[in-house]
This record gives structure tokens, C-alpha cells and sequence, in this order.
């Protein structure tokens, strides 16, 4: 196959297509490693301007999901495109510059500072060896004030709270400006404070920057609250897939999480609460 | 692409390796001891030998004590190993590791020159007293930093090497002493009587004993810190304790036979890549194996031994079976990530300013000038100028220049490394390129009488791209993952070495130039070989910071780096071509003492850079500077004999980073 | 001084150093001599020529021992990095080393004329090499009617000791080094102790291969092949060779140990020239004719 020609093309064409309505979906992808099927023929599209969310218990294939849209790991079968290019045939830096990925665990940052970190997330755009543009300064800027974390840019990243620090992965990943952020659990080491923080962040970039959000989340009740749409998943596959007020019922609730579950109004806001019974 | 699971196998195949070598072990001896003596004598020759049949005096006090001696000490060392890498944490830590084996031979050295009635009185005690002493430094520089695994692994790799640099510098200006511990550096474990045997047993099986009662709480271990002592485990005392009898089983050993190193890596990663995950199973089945293993080496060196006319030491040999049989394992090794990193934070502050670079040229030029002006002739001290200068200049300017460029290069080579592989022991040495060029200079030595340099350099190039080649094939298979590059790294350099150290200890004459050139000598240097390698150092030192973005972001690890749009396989074989390169050239010049490159990368960084730019900068100008003053010093310190530069830079770099060590504990 | 003065001067250096020409002969035969390699030290020394330079000093005077190296000679270094610094401010007008240095002799050559000879080569007659070498070392110096002398007075030894010798029951001699408590190098007829054997008719029990050195490195139970042997301990022996050891083993049951048969030798150098190999077997005839009552019995 003349892969470097394709790349090409697959970017050019990217560049043209992978603007406002551009998708990402998966279609018939799945993973099994070493006869464990990890996660079963799943089709999916996620467009711009939304927030996805993914829930299910541990063990549901959530990751592995994220893992595959993210280009993290190779489906063992089925299609993932981008803007109708197969994910794989991008440059890395190329599908960088679309989908941006928060893994689980991030790394620890080897005497980095905030700001150091945050312009990591400029790499797709000028490359090894580019030049550092004004653009570039001026999206480090933004993406640091969007996730306040101006206070603490010049302390180092491994001596910040867990909030703190979380909110400077995102800040990274906001500069990345890419047209979709896949997030894998961004707030489970979050206080409550902290977790609604970061999620009222990702909502309002998705509605001020028409940016595509994938979030596996944990809390069923922060998903409901801050997501456009819930994806249930169960044993690898998709088991429900709507609009909060879709999933938001006892039993849906009971046939992901596979407990019983109960769903009341909030006395306020009318905003669904699920709970285990 | 290759996925981080692990294997999905259980212990059986742990099992049944170490099974299926003890068996064969044992079939191969009891064929060798038929060939000697007819079974049917066995018993009377083991209990009350005839003392005038030969064969059942053979069998007796040699044959019997050999096989038991090599299987007790296979079996401590791979207990030790497996100690090692367990409290580590990591999979190449080894006796080697924490200069037990360095400090032995250190002790051993000065023993044999100063006080040579020691070494009758008792080797043992003398090789004991080295390792205790040093693993006594290790551990005092380590508690000021709780005991972590980094300190421990950083402190002791640069404390063997310091005893190392110091036992080679003893040996070369006291050839005619020592030439009986080559043979021990190469671990012979031929026996004449069962001394060994009543010296190792109790002492191992008292190891073995504490060892059996200490995995329950090594076991809690293998988690982090934090959570180990969240579950009442007093991690300080038990890893102090864990690493104190590991070393306390390698010095028995050592002081016994000499260095055997391999097996106390080989054996454990063996028995763990081969599908033993529990630490009790491990900790049972690697002595096992590590006693099989050199039971089997030994008696295939003995089976070979009659075909040549040269000597073979065990110790030595192990490491051609050993190295082999790894690098046969390794597509197994879980790319797990290690816990490194989380050690690394503390060791920079943040808010000191870096020492500018200038000031940094400032002191290499003023080392530069020190180091071509000043220096000493028959009549004292002197200051060179105008026509005397003139006439020392083609000595002193090429080395010099020489030393100079080869510190930068391994400055740089270093920060690519440790960088690369995320491990901050990593330093050139680590990928073999060094012991591949030593090993294209033994090979002129033997095609030739009077081997020149222009053949030393050919062979010495072939060398290192030989070992590139290596490293290259391996390394398209495991995508250049990090672990993989490090194992196959020592996995060479333990094979490359083990030839080296067979040559040495044999006795030949030949054998003190290769430890001249071993211990990184400028001595070679002419205007010539200065312009090569200018020629070629100095667009490798304006191309490698190009690579800063990537080093920058590498650290942070695969799915971090992917995330970003870093072409994981290119990057990586970008960096590790650079470093190879890098490396090659100033080995082929310095030879393979490549502390520059360990110490250059770790001072940068304690002096505040930490960006990957500043810091192959600042690696690069350090190393230059600690070469050429190393160069300098070993040319006047004892005049007018002169110590190579690779050992002096190892000798003053060392107690400088120590020092840095232990201060930077806030 | 300026910096770029420096620089130019740097720049004129390393330029000059690589169109550095030979120096100067004289045209008479070389009276400065330095030497790299201690048997060559020896055969220089025994031709009656005080060298300039000589390496390790202080080893030689321990380890070769003869002939004695007058005070006042330069020390020059290591054998194997000698100071080329020094080498050169002590002017030579020859320098003679080994193939050893085959690799700096570019750098030697610079400073003036380099010999180099190989006492050991493939052909294994050291000691009829090193006469060799001496003859030749002498035509270079101009002192040929000297080695003559010197050679004719090692062939006296050596047919002396024959005399001495021939006609006893004289037992096969394994010539031991002892490295330490198990290994042994044993001396082959190759080497140049092996050599001297065969000149004065006294046999070599070793009879297996050597390494191009002439000796093999083996353990102790490789003696036991040799019960009929007579064992002659090359010193210095150190204090944990087996020789000085008590207590059960291998060493203590050897046929040739249980019979008394072993001998200590002072040091001569193995890897020496002629005067080493006359000064050997002029202790080795001492030895054994001192012992020989003690076998008789």
C-alpha cells in the first residue's frame, strides 16, 4: 500500500472536511485480546458541539471504547473514522490537531511546570522543529485562563492538588484545540467542588468552541446533569443509548449498573437523581 | 503494535523451565562424573576416597565440591536477584546494581597490593568487608532519603563505578599484583577442596531462611509506598533489611568464586518473564534456576575445557548462555511503566535559576586553558608559552580537544537516554555500544601481532555497528519500547563483557593494553584523530537539540505522547540512533567509561535545567568540562604516570554527585 | 593575552602537530635511548647503555630484578601509556618498545626513530628471539662486540648447568606460578622458562597447549595428571597458594606433593630476554642441585 501518499491525501482532506459537522464514529469496531472480548462490535458517531457521556459499571468496556476513538489502541476489527477518513490513515500529529485524550491515569510530569505542560498541548501544530507561533502563544493563554490555572502556572505540576492538577491536563488539552476531547474518568480523584469545576468547564467549551466531548464518567448523577447524551455500556456492549431523561429511569438505572436503583426529581431544579436502593 | 497485557500464563511454565534445567543440569553432570570415575566408585570416592587412585581423589576434592559450589552459588545469586529486583522495583537491578560486587573487588585490589598476607589470611573476609562497606555508604546516602528505590539504584550504580574506576586504576599502575583477580573478576568456580562448599552452605541456607520469612511483608511491598505503609509495613527497615541480606548473599558468593554477575539478573527476570508472578514463587524458583543454570554452564565449560588450550572462567561464560537466553525472553517483558518518575520530581526545585550557559562556557574555557598551558615536566610545575608551548602543544592540544568533544557527546547521549527510557541510571553504557567496540579491539589484538590504529578504529567502528545492528533489529520488534531497549542493552553488554573478562583473565600480556583502553584513555589522541572527530562530533551536537520537543514530551510516557501526536517508533528510533551514534564516537576516542554521560545529564538537572533543550545543553558543557579536567588531572596527578580520563572523570564525578545526593533532600 | 590570540595559537597548534615532521636525526649511532618494555629495559641495560628513559620503575626493580637500573634514570610511566610529554622533553634519539605500542607509534615515531621487537611470536622460541633482539639492539646502538659478551656468557651458564645436571635422575619439572588458592599457570615449552629447560636438558612435564604466552592457566586438579612430576613454585607465591595451605584437599593428596617434591624458585621475569633466562636457569640449577640429596633418599 503506498501509505505515505494516502496520509497525505487523508490530511488534506481532513483539513477541508474536518471543520464544524465533521464525526467521529466507529462502525462494527471491537477489541478482544487473547480471546477476551473486551469490547463487542460496537457502532457509534459523535458529532461536534455536545457532550457525550459514558457510563456503565467497571469492567463495562468504557476505556477500551475511549481508548479506540482516541487512536490509543488499534480495533482488532471494524472501521473508526474521522470526518470519513479511517483514523489510522492521519499523521499522528495530524489526528492530534482533531481529537485531543485524557488518559485515566496522567502521567507523572518530570519537573514540568503548568505552563510548560499546557504548551505541550501546541505540538501537533508546530511540530519537532516548527516555529512557536503567535497563534500558539495566544491559545496557551486562553486555554490556561479558560481553566484557571493562571494562578499556579509557574509551580511545578507534580506539587499541585489533584483538582489543581487535573484542571492543567485539561488546559493542555484545550490548547491542543482540537474539534473533539475524549476524557477517561476526569473527575474521579475530584471533590465534588472540583468535579462539577472541570464539567462545567468541558460544557461550556463544547457550547463556546462547538467542540465534541467524550467523557466516561463514574457519577451517574454528574453525567445526567452535564452530558447531552448517556451511552450505557455493559460487558462490551452498548446496552442504552439517549438523553439523560432517556436513561434517568429505575429500570434502566438497575439494568446497567445491574443493582437496584431508584430515580427521584430534584425538589429544585425538576433534574433526575439516581440512586442504589 | 504490541499490547502492555500480560501474558496470560501461570507459574507451570516457571515451573517447568527451571525443571527442565535442573534435570538437564543434573543428566549433564552425572554424565561427566561417569566419564571421570565409574559409578559404581561414586560412593566410596565421596566418603573416603583411595588416596592412591587419582580418579577417586579427583572425584572427591574437586569434581563433587565444583558441582556443589556452582549450584550453591547459582541458587544465591538468583535469590539475591530476585531480592534485588523485588525491592527495587526494578527489573534490572542485580547484585551489580548496588556495587556489592565493585566494593569486593575494590578491597581485594588494595588487599593484594598493600597488604598481601590479608589475602592469605582469608580473601573472604577481605571481598565481605568491601561489599559491607560500600552497601554501608549506599545505605547512608539512601536513609537520608527514605530508602527509595531511586536513591538506592542511582547511589549504587555510582558508587560501583567509582570503586570500579578506582580497583582498574590500582590494577593498571600495579599490573603484576593483581593478575590473580582477573581471575576472580571473571568467576572461576574450580575447586580443589570442600572449603568452599563448608563456607557457602550454612551461610546460604541461613539466607534462604530469613528470606522464606520475609515474604509476607515483601510481598506488600510490590505496592507503592504510600500504600504499603498504609498496611503497617515499615518499608525503611524491611527494604534496609531486604537489601542487606541480598547483598549479604552476594558478597558470600562473591568472596567464594569471584564475580559470576548474570545470573543474579538472568535468573529472576527469566523465572518472572517465563510466567512466575507471585513473589513466594519467584523467590523459591529462582535460586533453582540460577543453580541449574551454572551447574550447566560450568559443566559445559568443563566438557569444553579439554578441547582448548585456554583457560575458561565460569563466571564469564555464564553470561554467554545467560544473555542469549533473555534476549530470547524479553518480547515477553510487560511494558508496564515503573515507578520511576514519581522519584524524580524531588530531585529538582523549581525557582532556582539555571547558571547561564555562558557561565558555563566561562569555566570550560577556562578548563580548556588550564588544561593546554599548565602541566608538569621532570623538572616541576610549569606554564607553558611561546617556544615550549610549542613543543608541548601536539601532545596536549589533540587530547585536550579530544576530551572535550567525547564529554559533550556523552552529555548528550546521556540526556537522550535517560530521557528516552525514562530511567535515570540510564547512561551510554547501557546499550553494550562500548563493550561492542572493546570487543573489535580485542579482535585486532588477536589477528594481530601489532595491531596499528588504523585497524584498532576500523574494528572498533565495526564493533559498535554491529551492536547497533543488534539493538536496531530488536528494537523494530518491541517498537523501540524503552524496557526492551535497556534489557537488551545490558543483555549485550554482559555478553560482550563476558569475553572481554575471559581474555583478561587469562593472563596474556595483551591484556593491559585492552584495560588501558577499557579505562577511557585520551592517550591516543593526535591532530588527525582530534579533526575526525570534530568532523563528526559537531554536527551530531547541532542536531540533537532539534530532538528537544520530543525529549520534552517522551518523559511523560506512551499514551501522553501519542495523545500529542508523537510518532511513538520514529521518535524513539531518532533518539536512539542519535545516542548510539553519539556514544559510538566518543567510544571509539575515550573509550567505553562513559560516566560523562551519567553524571553530565544528573548535574544539569540538579543545577535546574529542566527542560530537555537546557539540559543537553548544560549535559553537554558539563561532560565537556568534567573530561577535559579529568584528562588534565589524570596527566599530572601522578607524574609522570598518567590515569586515563574516563576513570578520573568516573573518580571525581562520583563523590560529586554523592554529595549532591545527599544534600538535595528537601 | 587576548582571546583570539589564544585561539589563533590553538589553530597554528593542532595544524603544526599534523605536519609535524620526524625529528632531526643525528647522523651518529643513538646515545639517548628510551625503553618501553622491561625485558628490552634488561637487554638494553645488559649491553652496558644507561637509557634516559625507562616505565615503571620501581615494578621493574621488584619484578625483573636483574640487571639493576642505575639511579637517576627518568621514570617514563606506564608500559602500556608511557608519558609522551616527558618522552619527548628528554630528547631520545632512539626509542625501543614492543608490537604493543604498534598503535602510538605514529606519535612515537614524531619524537624520534622507533624499534620494535617481539620477544614472543608465533614461531614459540622465545629465547632464541631474544637473542636475536639483542644482536639486533646492539647493531643499533653500535655495542655489537658487547652482546656478543653477553651472549656468550648465557650460553656458559646454560652449558654449565647442563654439565651440572646431566647424568641425575631428574624428574619432569612443572614451572608453576600460582595465582591464588585453585589457579595455576603452568609454563609450557613455548615460553621462555620452557625455552631454558630444553637449552640446559632438564624435561618439561607440561605437555598439553599453551597460549601464544607459552603458559596455560589451569586449575589445581589439572596437576593431578602429572604424579611422577617434580614442582618447581615460581615466586612470589602468594600467602593463599595451596603450597602454603594446610588441611585436606586435592593439592595435599598430589602423588608429587605427598613425596616432597615441591620447590620454591625466586622470581625471574617470564616475559624477559636473554639475561632473564640466564639468570633463571642459574636458579633453577641451584635448586635443583640443592634438592637433589633430598630426593635421593
Amino acid at each position: 500500500m503506498n501509505a505515505p501518499f494516502r496520509r497525505r491525501t487523508a490530511e488534506t482532506f481532513a483539513g477541508h472536511s474536518g471543520g464544524a459537522d465533521a464525526v467521529l464514529e466507529m462502525e462494527g469496531a471491537h477489541l478482544s485480546i487473547e480471546g477476551h472480548a473486551l469490547l463487542q462490535p460496537t457502532s457509534l458517531a459523535f458529532g461536534r458541539g455536545r457532550v457525550y457521556g459514558i457510563i456503565g459499571h467497571n469492567g463495562s468496556g468504557k476505556s477500551t471504547l475511549l481508548k479506540l476513538l482516541a487512536r490509543q489502541m488499534p480495533p482488532s476489527g471494524g472501521a473508526i473514522r474521522f470526518a470519513g477518513t479511517p483514523i489510522q490513515d492521519f499523521g499522528a500529529r495530524a489526528f492530534a490537531r482533531h481529537v485531543a485524550y485524557l488518559p485515566q491515569h496522567t502521567p507523572v510530569t518530570t519537573s514540568l511546570t503548568v505552563r510548560e505542560l499546557v504548551r505541550f498541548g501546541r505540538y501537533p501544530w508546530h511540530g519537532p522543529l516548527g516555529r512557536v507561533s503567535p497563534e500558539d502563544h495566544r491559545h496557551v493563554a486562553e486555554a490556561m485562563s479558560l481553566a484557571q490555572v493562571e494562578p499556579f502556572a509557574d509551580r511545578l505540576v507534580d506539587t499541585l492538588s489533584g483538582g489543581e492538577r487535573q484542571r492543567a491536563w485539561v488546559a493542555m488539552l484545550v490548547a491542543q484545540n482540537s474539534g473533539f476531547i475524549l476524557l477517561d474518568e476526569p473527575t474521579s480523584a475530584l471533590d465534588l467542588a472540583h468535579q462539577m469545576e472541570v464539567l462545567r468547564l468541558l460544557r461550556s467549551l463544547s457550547r463556546s468552541r462547538n467542540l465534541g466531548v467524550v467523557a466516561v464518567l463514574h457519577d451517574i448523577n454528574m453525567a445526567a446533569r452535564f452530558c447531552d447524551e448517556l451511552i450505557a455500556l455493559q460487558k462490551g456492549a452498548i446496552r442504552m443509548r439517549g438523553t439523560p431523561g432517556d436513561i434517568m429511569h429505575s429500570d434502566v438505572l438497575e439494568m446497567v449498573y445491574g443493582i437496584p436503583m431508584e430515580v427521584i426529581r430534584h425538589p429544585v431544579t425538576e433534574a433526575p437523581i439516581g440512586f442504589a436502593r | 503494535m504490541s499490547l502492555p497485557v500480560q501474558a496470560s500464563r501461570t507459574r507451570g511454565g516457571a515451573v517447568g523451565l527451571a525443571g527442565a534445567i535442573l534435570s538437564l543440569a543434573l543428566v549433564l553432570s552425572a554424565l561427566q562424573l561417569a566419564r571421570q570415575l565409574p559409578p559404581a566408585l561414586w560412593f566410596q570416592a565421596a566418603l573416603q576416597p583411595s588416596a592412591d587412585d587419582v580418579r577417586q581423589l579427583l572425584f572427591h576434592f574437586s569434581a563433587l565440591p565444583r558441582l556443589m559450589t556452582a549450584f550453591l552459588c547459582g541458587a544465591g545469586l538468583g535469590l539475591a536477584g530476585a531480592l534485588f529486583q523485588h525491592v527495587l522495583r526494578n527489573p534490572l537491578a542485580s547484585p551489580t546494581t548496588l556495587g556489592v560486587e565493585a566494593g569486593a573487588q575494590l578491597t581485594l585490589v588494595m588487599a593484594a597490593i598493600w597488604a598481601p598476607a590479608l589475602l592469605g589470611a582469608s580473601r573472604e573476609i577481605v571481598a565481605i568487608a568491601g561489599a559491607v562497606a560500600v552497601t554501608a555508604l549506599i545505605f547512608a546516602v539512601a536513609s537520608k532519603r527514605g530508602f527509595s528505590s531511586l536513591t538506592l539504584v542511582l547511589t549504587g550504580l555510582v558508587v560501583g563505578l567509582f570503586c570500579g574506576a578506582l580497583s582498574v586504576a590500582l590494577k593498571l599502575l600495579n599490573q603484576e599484583y593483581v593478575t590473580s583477580l582477573f581471575i576472580w573478576g571473571a568467576g572461576s568456580v574450580a575447586q580443589q577442596d570442600w572449603s568452599a562448599v563448608a563456607y557457602l552452605l550454612p551461610r546460604l541456607l541461613i539466607g534462604g531462611i530469613v528470606a522464606a520469612l520475609l515474604v509476607r511483608p515483601l510481598t506488600v511491598m510490590a505496592l507503592d509506598d504510600a500504600s504499603a505503609s498504609s498496611l503497617g509495613v515499615s518499608l525503611q527497615a524491611l527494604r534496609a533489611g531486604a537489601l542487606l541480606l541480598a547483598v549479604l548473599l552476594t558478597a558470600f558468593v562473591t568472596s567464594a568464586v569471584g564475580v559470576i554477575g548474570f545470573i543474579g539478573l538472568a535468573a529472576p527476570q527469566i523465572v518472572r518473564l517465563s510466567g512466575a508472578r507471585q513473589l513466594q514463587d519467584r523467590l523459591i524458583l529462582s535460586p533453582l534456576l540460577g543453580g541449574g543454570l551454572l551447574v550447566l554452564v560450568d559443566q559445559a565449560v568443563q566438557a569444553a575445557g579439554d578441547h582448548f588450550a585456554d583457560f575458561l572462567p565460569t563466571g564469564a561464560v555464564t553470561a554467554l548462555f545467560g544473555a542469549p537466553l533473555l534476549l530470547w525472553l524479553l518480547p515477553q517483558l510487560r511494558s508496564a511503566g515503573n515507578d520511576w518518575a514519581t522519584d524524580i520530581h524531588a530531585t529538582s526545585r523549581i525557582g532556582k535559576r539555571p547558571l547561564g550557559f555562558s557561565a558555563f562556557g566561562g569555566i570550560l574555557i577556562a578548563a580548556v586553558l588550564m588544561a593546554v598551558f599548565l602541566g608538569r615536566t621532570p623538572d616541576g610545575w610549569s606554564l607553558a608559552f611561546g617556544e615550549e608551548f610549542a613543543t608541548l602543544a601536539p601532545w596536549r592540544v589533540p587530547r585536550v580537544a579530544v576530551a572535550l568533544l567525547a564529554g559533550a557527546m556523552l552529555g548528550m547521549a546521556g540526556v537522550l537516554l535517560q530521557r528516552l527510557t525514562r530511567n535515570p541510571i540510564a547512561s551510554p553504557e547501557v546499550l553494550g555500544i562500548g563493550t561492542g567496540v572493546a570487543l573489535g579491539i580485542l579482535v585486532s589484538m588477536v589477528i594481530s601481532a601489532a595491531p596499528g590504529r588504523a585497524l584498532q578504529l576500523a574494528l572498533g567502528l565495526a564493533g559498535a555497528f554491529a551492536v547497533l545492528a543488534l539493538l536496531l533489529w530488536r528494537g523494530t520488534r518491541a517498537r523501540f519500547a524503552p524496557d526492551q531497549l535497556l534489557l537488551t542493552g545490558i543483555a549485550l553488554s554482559a555478553l560482550l563483557d563476558a569475553i572481554m573478562v575471559s581474555f583478561l583473565a587469562l593472563g596474556d600480556p595483551r591484556a593491559s593494553q585492552l584495560l588501558a583502553w577499557m579505562a577511557g584513555s585520551t592517550y591516543r589522541a593526535d591532530a588527525s584523530l582530534a579533526w575526525m572527530t570534530f568532523a563528526i562530533a559537531v554536527p551530531l551536537l547541532l542536531a540533537t537539540p532539534l530532538t528537544s520537543r520530543w525529549l520534552d514530551i517522551l518523559p511523560l510516557g506512551d499514551e501522553a505522547s501519542r495523545e500529542l501526536g508523537v510518532e511513538l517508533g520514529a521518535a524513539r528510533l531518532v533518539v536512539m540512533l542519535l545516542a548510539s551514534v553519539l556514544t559510538a564516537a566518543s567510544v571509539l576516542v575515550v573509550g567505553p567509561l562513559t560516566f560523562a554521560g551519567l553524571v553530565g545529564p544528573h548535574l544539569a538537572r540538579v543545577l535546574g535545567m529542566r527542560r530537555a533543550f537546557e539540559q543537553l545543553i548544560g549535559a553537554a558543557l558539563l561532560g565537556a568540562v568534567l573530561m577535559v579536567a579529568a584528562d588534565w588531572l589524570g596527566r599530572m596527578v601522578i607524574f609522570p604516570f598518567q590515569l586515563p580520563a574516563g576513570l578520573v572523570a568516573a573518580l571525581i564525578g562520583v563523590p560529586y554527585l554523592i554529595w549532591h545526593l545527599t544534600r538535595r533532600e528537601r | 593575552m587576548t582571546r583570539s590570540l589564544n585561539r589563533r595559537e590553538l589553530i597554528a597548534a593542532l595544524l603544526l602537530s599534523q605536519a609535524l615532521p620526524v625529528g632531526a636525526r643525528s647522523t651518529g649511532r643513538p646515545s639517548r635511548v628510551a625503553v618501553l618494555d622491561w625485558g628490552l629495559t634488561s637487554t638494553v641495560l645488559a649491553l652496558g647503555i644507561e637509557p634516559v628513559g625507562i616505565a615503571e620503575i620501581n615494578l621493574y626493580r621488584r619484578w625483573a630484578a636483574e640487571p639493576p637500573v642505575p639511579p637517576g634514570v627518568q621514570d617514563i610511566g606506564l608500559r602500556t601509556e608511557p608519558n609522551l610529554e616527558v618522552i619527548a622533553a628528554l630528547e631520545p634519539d632512539l626509542i625501543i618498545t614492543t608490537p604493543f605500542s604498534e598503535s602510538v607509534r605514529p606519535l612515537l615515531e614524531r619524537i624520534a626513530p622507533t624499534r620494535s621487537y617481539a620477544t614472543y611470536t608465533a614461531s614459540g622460541e622465545p629465547l632464541e628471539q631474544s637473542r636475536r633482539i639483542m644482536r639486533d639492539i646492539a647493531r643499533e646502538l653500535g655495542v655489537e662486540s658487547r652482546a656478543e659478551a653477553v651472549l656468550a656468557e648465557a650460553d656458559a651458564t646454560f652449558d654449565a648447568a647442563r654439565r651440572a645436571l646431566v647424568g641425575r635422575a631428574l624428574r619432569p619439572l612443572l614451572l608453576a606460578g600460582f595465582m591464588d588458592a585453585r589457579h595455576v599457570r603452568i609454563y609450557g615449552a613455548n615460553s621462555l622458562f620452557g625455552n631454558v629447560l630444553n637449552r640446559i636438558g632438564v624435561p618439561n612435564a607440561w605437555d598439553r597447549p599453551t597460549n601464544y604466552w607459552g603458559f596455560s592457566l589451569v586449575g589445581v586438579s589439572d596437576l593431578a595428571a602429572y604424579p611422577d612430576a617434580q614442582l618447581v613454585a615460581i615466586e612470589p607465591i602468594p600467602a593463599d597458594a595451596p603450597v602454603n595451605r594446610e588441611g585436606p584437599g586435592l593439592w595435599q593428596n598430589l602423588p608429587f606433593v605427598r613425596a616432597g617434591r615441591v620447590t620454591p624458585l625466586p622470581t625471574a621475569w617470564a616475559f624477559g630476554d636473554v639475561v632473564a633466562a640466564e639468570r633463571f636457569a642459574r636458579l633453577l640449577t641451584e635448586n635443583l642441585l640443592a634438592h637433589e640429596p633430598a630426593r635421593a633418599s
